[in-house]
């Protein structure tokens, strides 16, 4: 039937679906057998939801597969379209620098679930329409998506990865292929040298488009390349990712910068393994100094509450059969550290670290004290 | 000159990416938080008739989230490449179909730290202002830097020649007890001992706009002992009281957002803004000057409505409340000559 919207269908049965994508959504085509969905997107129909994808992949008909599944209190919609290569054929050539060599497949997906119980004014807890693109970086084929961009302005498409094993000249092609415009190999001492193993962590692409008349470039790249597992203090503290996050221009304004963030583990003391840590804890290095007598300042803060005990954390920093008189069963509510590292060595010169924990079991020694709250300082200088 | 100073809410790289509720991206409201901000400030046709269509000229972006606690230190982690998308992104627009870039180019001012893992974002217009490089600190009273978290102050010549110097701030948050406001009203008259800003001496005042998250206004008080005399003292008071300084932002505006959405019928701000925050304090008062806090759920319009855009407040509040906490929990404020 043309003209069709999944909510002709299931409209009055889930009254949420009026403030759905699903609402607005037309299809020139459809069919459905079971659970499985087929059917044909019409780009014109649907209006201003579909108008910029529209012209993004050329086309006035998107075809989806997928399913819409009715167990009578839940609406599950899950479509994906199924034209990947012939999309990401026109995004190629209107994005050269993904072009055909890099951009493997482009679509949409659409994902709602909607419940008999939602709040009709407030849409399905769940209702996405996404742009996505497959890209071939270092020969992996890595999916980044972005909501579905309306009406022009900007997408960001991006995605995280783990286990992407690359070198600075798979990167070439979006940064620059002169790696040392935009990796800053020199400022970060000790901690890369070639043959430094990097791994791509997350990848960015903000894409601005215009409609009228249509186009489409790409405002800002950002890459996040990590170096796994530096010692900070060996056994104990680890950098496991030190994030390298790399923002570019194409055409160089503003010129390319660099964030230095990542995570620091904190090992257990009885099992110092810094893929299997106690804690983990988001952290950003800042430079001083002039190389190579450069300091790298570390800084790490995490706000909310946390299982591990705090008298295992301090045995983590400090050493096994550290007795603070805490309870085991107190835990971290925050977190806070700082540290200095020296650029040549990579090593770490000195670190406090602020616990602040509730009272909410027995507290050892403490325990005749009426106290809310409590904190603890700790200080190491190698 | 239009000057706008927004709590962004622990903005970083990340949060620049978070998305909406499809429907509010149909609506054109944005594409994720990076596109709705750049809207907003830009004057983008989905707020121009709101907001007129003038991009902003100083952006001050309160709550940006960085590495370090130490004040006056560069700001680092994830401020960097923030900063670096927003400034990208409003000179795209610059550069797009509305051919502004012969009016409008932006940049950053290096960010500082002024608290415990935050700093303040400047970007500016450089077609209208010039940036005194030496001039970004972080500023103290005369106990050191003002805490807990210090105004981050950078000076700009416009085209005529004249300073234009601005101050973004963070004040501390309201607490319990019998005076919830004392820290914040504190810390805003801490702002009148701070040379830069009260400008003592100085002979003729500088154009000076203190913007950001005050926490309070000039309503909220507590008492105090002055002299061994109980005196009520309210927010504001060095600065307006002492220092000639003014604003066009009525007292009791509200401009935070509640957590929850209220019931009130028929509806009112009340529904969705709670506390009286935020601010632009001016130490002259250009010809012109207006001010006011934008109400971005009041007045969003859908523009995927054939023909005329139509509201979206009050049908469609629970989906603008729920997105704008996407964003952040206050309101941006305006200040234009």
């Amino acid at each position: 039937m043309a003209g069709y919207k999944l909510t002709d269908d299931y409209g009055a049965k889930y009254p949420s679906l009026a403030n759905s994508i699903l609402s607005v959504l037309v299809f020139s085509d459809h069919a459905l057998t079971g659970s499985s969905f087929t059917g044909t997107l019409d780009v014109g129909a649907s209006g201003a939801a579909l108008e910029t994808v529209g012209l993004l992949f050329g086309t006035e008909s998107i075809p989806v597969s997928g399913t819409v599944t009715d167990t009578g209190s839940t609406l599950t919609v899950a479509l994906g379209s199924t034209s990947g290569a012939a999309f990401a054929a026109a995004v190629a050539a209107k994005i050269p620098l993904i072009g055909p060599n890099v951009t493997q497949s482009a679509g949409l997906t659409v994902n709602t679930v909607a419940t008999t119980g939602d709040d009709p004014d407030a849409g399905p807890a769940t209702d996405e329409i996404d742009l996505t693109l497959t890209l071939l970086i270092a020969g992996h084929p890595l999916t980044i998506t972005s909501r579905l961009p309306m009406h022009g302005g900007f997408a960001i498409v991006n995605g995280s990865f783990t286990g992407i094993g690359i070198e600075l000249s798979d990167l070439g092609f979006l940064l620059g292929s002169d790696s040392s415009a935009w990796f800053p190999s020199s400022d970060l001492g000790a901690f890369y040298q070639s043959g430094t193993a990097l791994e791509l962590i997350a990848l960015s692409i903000t894409l601005y488009f215009t409609l009228d008349p249509f186009a489409v470039s790409v405002s800002s790249i950002s890459v996040t390349i990590g170096i796994v597992k530096i010692p900070l203090v060996s056994g104990k503290i680890y950098v496991n990712p030190l994030a390298v996050v790399v923002t570019v221009a194409p055409g160089g304004d503003p010129p390319p910068s660099y964030s230095l963030e990542g995570t620091a583990v904190l090992c257990n003391y009885q099992n110092p393994n810094p893929d299997d840590p106690d804690f983990a804890f988001e952290i950003a290095l800042g430079i001083t100094g002039s190389s190579p007598n450069r300091t790298f300042q570390l800084s790490g803060l995490f706000e909310n509450p946390y299982a591990k005990p705090v008298s295992a954390l301090i045995q983590d920093m400090v050493g096994a059969g550290t007795d603070t008189g805490i309870s085991s069963s107190v835990t971290l509510e925050k977190f806070d550290f700082t540290a200095d590292i020296v650029q040549q060595s990579g090593s770490l010169t000195d670190f406090t670290a602020d616990l602040a924990m509730q009272l909410v079991g027995a507290f050892g020694v403490l325990s005749t004290f009426e106290l809310e709250s409590f904190s603890v300082s700790v200080a190491y200088s190698a | 000159m239009r000057i706008v100073a927004w709590n962004l809410k622990n903005i970083g790289q990340t949060k620049l990416t978070n998305t909406f509720s499809s429907l509010l991206t149909l609506a054109g409201l944005g594409n994720n938080v990076l596109d709705y901000i750049v809207k907003v400030v830009m004057g983008d046709e989905n707020w121009a008739p709101y907001t007129g269509a003038s991009p902003a000229d100083v952006f001050l972006i309160i709550e940006l989230k960085s590495g370090g606690k130490a004040k006056g230190t560069a700001a680092t982690g994830t401020a960097i490449p923030t900063m670096a998308a927003i400034v990208k992104a409003m000179n795209d627009v610059a550069n797009g179909p509305r051919k502004l870039s012969a009016a409008y180019q932006y940049a950053s001012v290096p960010a500082q730290v002024i608290g415990y893992h935050e700093c303040v974002g400047v970007i500016y217009n450089t077609k209208a202002l010039t940036l005194d490089a030496s001039s970004p600190k972080v500023l103290k009273d005369a106990d050191g830097f003002v805490l807990p978290r210090a105004p981050f102050y950078v000076k700009f010549t416009d085209t005529a020649g004249k300073p234009l110097l601005v101050a973004g701030i963070h004040a501390p948050p309201p607490g319990g007890g019998t005076y919830p406001f004392r820290l914040p009203v504190v810390f805003s008259n801490k702002l009148g001992g701070v040379p830069e800003i009260n400008q003592k001496g100085a002979g003729t005042r500088a154009a000076l706009y203190v913007g950001g998250d005050f926490n309070c206004d000039s309503t909220s008080t507590y008492k105090a002992s002055v002299k061994k005399v109980t005196t009520t003292i309210p927010g504001f008071q060095a600065l307006t009281g002492t220092y000639g300084y003014s604003t066009g932002i009525a007292a009791g505006t509200l401009s935070s957002m509640r957590s929850r959405l209220g019931t009130a019928s028929p509806p009112t701000s009340t529904n969705y803004l709670s506390g009286a925050y935020d601010n632009i304090l001016r130490a002259t008062s250009p010809t012109g000057v207006s001010q006011r806090i934008l109400d971005l759920i009041a007045n969003a319009l859908d523009l995927s409505v054939p023909t005329t855009p139509e509201d979206m407040y009050p049908k469609r509040v629970q989906m603008l409340f729920n997105n704008y906490w996407k964003v952040s929990d206050h309101m941006p404020v305006d200040l234009t000559y």
